[in-house]
């Protein structure tokens, strides 16, 4: 049973951070410098998110991430974005990528 | 139709906005769907991580469809297994969930006008994929509340139900799923994000905060909590404030030097 309240309170605190932001001042604009910082805020986290995830695929950083298919197929995803601007093609041809070298 | 879709609020319920609110509906529905097929792998293996690491399979699914979160059943299952109290495990979910609130606050203009009860459901399913497809489609534009709700709904009720499906799959294979699929499952969902990072970088400031918040994040890799990634958008973000300020003051000079030209 107590398992159960956990998951509840678990589920309470997943949800309030997304909510109450919403909910809170709701009714006041934010100042421009505010708006401003927001408006920086994603780039900031994917970076923050991905620049991890591609890098330590293993334990450690060490010189055989330049050959672990993870950072290679990562490699590749970025490059072709910036060359095609195109998330669905790049994004699957990276995972092509991946699968090849998996295979070797 | 352009008329209707002009006005900035059509959430009276004529019958004429049914049409509308499917179409975007569907439209966040195929915003998502990449992210869709990537998740699916990951949400078997929750499931089935889950229901190894000691949960029953009503319990997994509870988690998964409560909390709405990848990373927080993953952590959850860890800290289970090592017995922690409960007071460390929610206080991990909340520091986990300093991302959405992130997120949260940057949608906070975006949502201001819609209702209540649409805010519940909207907060509820707010998620890493959605942020990114929600602020990508309504960037520069005033869209009206019901494009962006219906939008909104389509995106995180369509990877919900998929994610809870899959979860339910992984459940009930268990762990023979864990010994099949090995590593790399979640590279597609990887790739979907290095692939949107890419798309971030439009100018040099994006530059500047992606390599500041990238580099402070693999640096901070070892704070617990996920607190990495708090810290890099933090610099990251700090990055682009010092840049802006640095940098437009040449700019406005340019202008000045310009105008004085002509």
């Amino acid at each position: 049973m107590d398992i159960y309240i956990l998951i509840a309170l678990i589920a309470v605190c997943a949800f309030l951070p997304r909510y109450l932001p919403w909910v809170v001042w709701a009714g006041k604009p934010l100042p421009p410098k505010v708006e401003n910082i927001l408006r920086m805020t994603p780039a900031a986290v994917i970076a923050a998110l991905v620049a991890p995830a591609v890098v330590f695929v293993e334990k450690e950083v060490s010189l055989s991430l330049l050959t672990h298919p993870y950072f290679l197929a990562s490699v590749a995803t970025f490059a072709l974005m910036l060359f095609t601007k195109r998330l669905i093609l790049s994004s699957s041809l990276g995972v092509a990528v991946f699968v090849l070298l998996k295979m070797l | 139709m352009e008329s209707v879709a002009a006005k900035p609020d059509d959430s009276s319920g004529q019958p004429l906005n049914s049409e509308l609110r499917q179409k975007h509906f569907l439209d966040g529905v195929k915003a998502m769907s990449p992210f869709i097929l990537s998740a699916i792998p990951m949400a078997m293996i929750a499931g089935a991580l889950g229901v190894t690491s000691g949960l029953t399979g009503l319990q997994t699914l509870l988690l998964a469809m409560l909390a709405n979160s990848g990373t927080i059943q993953f952590v959850v299952y860890m800290m289970l297994q090592e017995s922690a109290s409960w007071t460390v495990v929610l206080l991990t979910v909340l520091t986990l969930s300093l991302r959405m609130m992130i997120y949260s606050i940057v949608l906070r203009d975006k949502v201001n006008d819609i209702s209540p009860g649409w805010k519940l459901v909207m907060g509820f399913g707010l998620i890493d994929a959605l942020f990114f497809i929600f602020v990508e489609k309504f960037k520069d534009k005033d869209a009206p509340v019901t494009a962006r709700q219906w939008f909104y709904l389509g995106g995180s009720f369509s990877i919900y139900g998929a994610w809870t499906a899959a979860t339910v799959v992984g459940i009930l294979v268990g762990s023979a799923l864990l010994e099949w699929a090995g590593s790399g499952v979640d590279f597609p969902m990887t790739a979907l994000f290095v692939a949107m990072l890419a798309s971030c970088l439009v100018d040099r400031k994006a530059y500047c905060i992606v390599s500041v918040a990238g580099l402070t994040a693999i640096l901070a890799h070892h704070a617990p909590y996920g607190l990495g990634t708090i810290l890099g958008t933090v610099a990251g973000v700090a990055a682009g404030v010092l840049y802006s300020r640095w940098v437009p003051v040449k700019n406005a000079e340019a202008v000045v030097e310009e105008v004085k030209e002509s």
